[in-house]
């Protein structure tokens, strides 16, 4: 590799570089005291992921089936990179831009923060870009890292260290399965990247169980850090344990790069594989749904029960690699882009009602909404009725474009029941929207809660309903009623994406 | 030859790493800790790699390990009573481990796979220290940099999630001491009589 291969690789992964030196003058710019600290922080954060948008695009291939790979094929620079990377960019600015109050009413402002979540998007975007399992193992280590020190960011909170701690531990564990299986694919075909990957395993013999072994330990892992059942178990627990923007932050971001590296590895390069695993993942993704949408029906935490929502879409978004095809692959990704929307939307909704950690977020939270903010109502519902896959929201199509593939590839019966499980599901989201207009607003009762002299939730709804919180809700909210008005656009764009052929 | 001394050394091997957790007392644990690192660096040796076996007692013997080692001796935990707990998932975690163990075994006993045996620690060139000196910055360039930052944010994490600001301690502020000026502590008042303040 000589220097002009160097320059090149260099060239092609400046937007990470960017985002990478925007964490470092972060971290430089936490250590001046200086009371607007946290606007600037935020400011530079923003610009940081603004610049590596407009150097992503600059250097997304055209045509779209270009594929550039660099760093001795490790990086590659695709249009499946591009799409996933716009989409973290998105993800990680609206967390941002939500956090800024947050962090003011738990009294946790720290610039280390934002350098945290600078460097988790490095991560994550790394895992996108990663033609190599290494650099994906790096890049995803990277990303937890940093996300295991924000889920205990609150640390005089006992729920927030102790989900911090079990993240650790079963993200630990989760890594230890997929370094093994990545230790015996290495060892079967003596080679870690994924193109040869491709070429190695297309003539294996699959009946061979070291094979078998290897496959299912890598799948394991990857759909631990997914949350499918019956690897779930950690979401509820650090969803409800972590700062709001973080659990935002770790339904969306986290999981649309876990989704990518799911997507590039199992459905390019194991592609050869797929009478192994297919089978598997379809109970899989069947009982995500199932488990998903039963169990949030008895939540009473909000964050608990976004957890099982989001298990249970992870569940509808399996389906689409089931399809296996490249209609499947564009649905997945129109998924992902439309469920950004409407789950941060929803997650800058509780922040908005978030009154203290030690009162929790029961249901309640919403009850009476609508009385007392009625926009915020009205978008509350529209962020529910997507995430419940009713008509003319994005959430309907990303649905509906996965059950096509679904049906093309002729997996009816699947189909079939991933939209009786949806109905199951759309029951919860539709008993959170009475509760904001029926139910009328209860008397704050817990001793916790704010004293009595002092404002209830709603009215610190008020408070706290701040212009970066203005645009995340608005960002949000038009990017859901969009989505369902023009689907077709919407769809173009990830259709685009998946036809690069994920660098093989 | 070297096949009785890979068995001998990996039997090493498991029987510490299994020591590790089974040992009652805490300062064991660590120092079957040592020995299983210790080994492993002599696996490291018999394919090779003497450049990594090296490293491996420099850093993981040399530095971890003794660290853990002083802060099981310095931390008064009462080790007993942690593990108390644990005796209840016993029989969930021998199941989970036999059948780990047997779908390995059974992977490998059954298995023809022709794993890539040739294995060279030092491809083109003499030792393994220069081969691994030849590809580090630059075939795997991107990877080295990566480690490098993963580094960056643990150290950034430990600091953020231990670092407390104190404030009912009271320290000496040298500097605003000696900045204080006398209109910081008097205040001239000129009250007419009668009237008070």
């Amino acid at each position: 590799m000589d220097t002009d291969l160097i320059a090149a690789s260099v060239r092609a992964s400046s937007p990470e570089i960017i985002v990478i030196i925007g964490a470092c003058a972060a971290l430089m710019l936490s250590l001046w005291p200086h009371q607007d600290q946290q606007k600037y922080l935020t400011w530079l954060s923003l610009i940081t992921i603004l610049l590596a948008s407009a150097q992503t695009l600059q250097l997304s291939p055209r045509p779209v089936n270009i594929v550039e790979t660099t760093y001795s094929g490790m990086f590659v620079v695709d249009a499946f990179a591009t799409y996933f990377k716009m989409l973290l960019y998105l993800g990680t600015a609206l967390t941002i831009l939500m956090s800024g109050k947050f962090l003011q009413t738990e009294e946790a402002v720290k610039g280390e923060y934002y350098v945290l979540l600078l460097f988790a998007l490095a991560g994550t975007m790394i895992m996108v870009s990663g033609a190599d399992l290494l650099i994906i193992y790096i890049g995803l280590e990277l990303q937890a890292l940093s996300i295991y020190v924000l889920t205990g960011f609150l640390k005089t909170r006992g729920r927030s260290v102790e989900a911090a701690l079990k993240y650790v531990i079963l993200g630990a564990f989760s890594s230890g399965i997929l370094l093994y299986g990545l230790s015996l694919i290495y060892g079967l075909t003596g080679s870690t990247q994924l193109g040869v990957l491709n070429s190695a395993l297309a003539t294996a013999d699959l009946s061979e169980p070291m094979l078998i072994l290897a496959t299912v330990f890598l799948l394991v892992g990857l759909l631990f850090k997914i949350g499918a059942v019956p690897f779930h178990m950690w979401v509820p627990d650090i969803y409800e344990g972590a700062p709001t923007p973080i659990t935002a932050y770790l339904s969306v971001a986290s999981k649309t790069a876990a989704f990518a590296v799911l997507l590039r590895v199992f459905m390019g390069s194991l592609i050869g594989l797929e009478p192994l695993w297919s089978s598997g993942l379809a109970a899989i993704a069947v009982a995500t749904m199932a488990l998903g949408s039963l169990v949030a029906l008895v939540q009473d935490n909000i964050k608990r029960l976004l957890a099982y929502s989001s298990i249970s879409h992870v569940g509808f978004l399996l389906l689409g690699i089931i399809a296996g095809t490249t209609s499947g692959m564009s649905a997945i990704l129109l998924y992902l882009l439309i469920y950004t929307f409407m789950t941060l939307g929803l997650f800058a909704i509780v922040i908005l009602l978030h009154r203290d950690v030690r009162a929790g977020e029961p249901l309640t939270l919403f009850s009476g909404l609508a009385q007392s903010h009625a926009g915020l109502a009205f978008m509350a519902m529209i962020f529910l009725f997507s995430l419940a896959g009713i008509p003319p929201t994005g959430g309907f199509f990303a649905k509906f474009y996965v059950l096509v593939a679904l049906i093309d590839a002729g997996h009816v019966t699947l189909a079939v029941i991933a939209v009786l499980l949806s109905a199951v599901a759309a029951w919860f989201y539709l008993r959170l929207i009475m509760l904001i207009y029926i139910q009328p607003a209860e008397p704050t009762t817990g001793s916790t809660a704010a004293p009595a002299t002092g404002p209830t939730g709603h009215a610190r709804a008020a408070i706290l309903l701040s212009a970066p919180m203005r645009l995340v809700l608005l960002f949000s909210f038009s990017g859901t009623v969009l989505s369902g008005i023009f689907p077709a656009w919407f769809l173009a764009m990830a259709r685009q994406a998946s036809l690069s052929g994920l660098g093989n | 030859m070297a096949v009785i001394a890979f068995y001998l050394i990996a039997a090493v091997v498991l029987v510490s790493a299994l020591s590790v957790i089974m040992a009652r007392n805490p300062v064991h644990s660590v120092l079957w800790l040592i020995l299983a690192f210790f080994s492993s660096a002599g696996l490291l040796v018999l394919i090779g790699a003497e450049f990594l076996a090296m490293l491996l007692v420099v850093v993981y013997v040399g530095a971890v390990a003794v660290l853990f080692l002083f802060v099981v001796m310095m931390l008064d935990v009462d080790f007993v009573e942690l593990k108390r707990g644990t005796l209840r998932y016993w029989p969930f975690a021998v199941l989970v481990g036999i059948i780990f163990a047997a779908e390995i075994v059974l992977a490998s006993v059954i298995g023809t796979a022709d794993m890539e045996t040739n294995f060279d620690a030092s491809p083109g060139a003499e030792t393994n220290a220069e081969a691994i000196g030849q590809v580090m910055y630059t075939q795997y360039l991107l990877l080295f940099q990566m480690a490098g930052i993963i580094l960056l944010v643990a150290m950034i994490g430990a600091i953020v999630l231990t670092l407390r600001h104190r404030p009912e301690t009271k320290r000496q502020n040298i500097a605003k001491q000696t900045s204080r000026r006398r209109s910081d502590a008097y205040e001239l008042k000129d009250p007419t009589p009668g009237q008070g303040i």
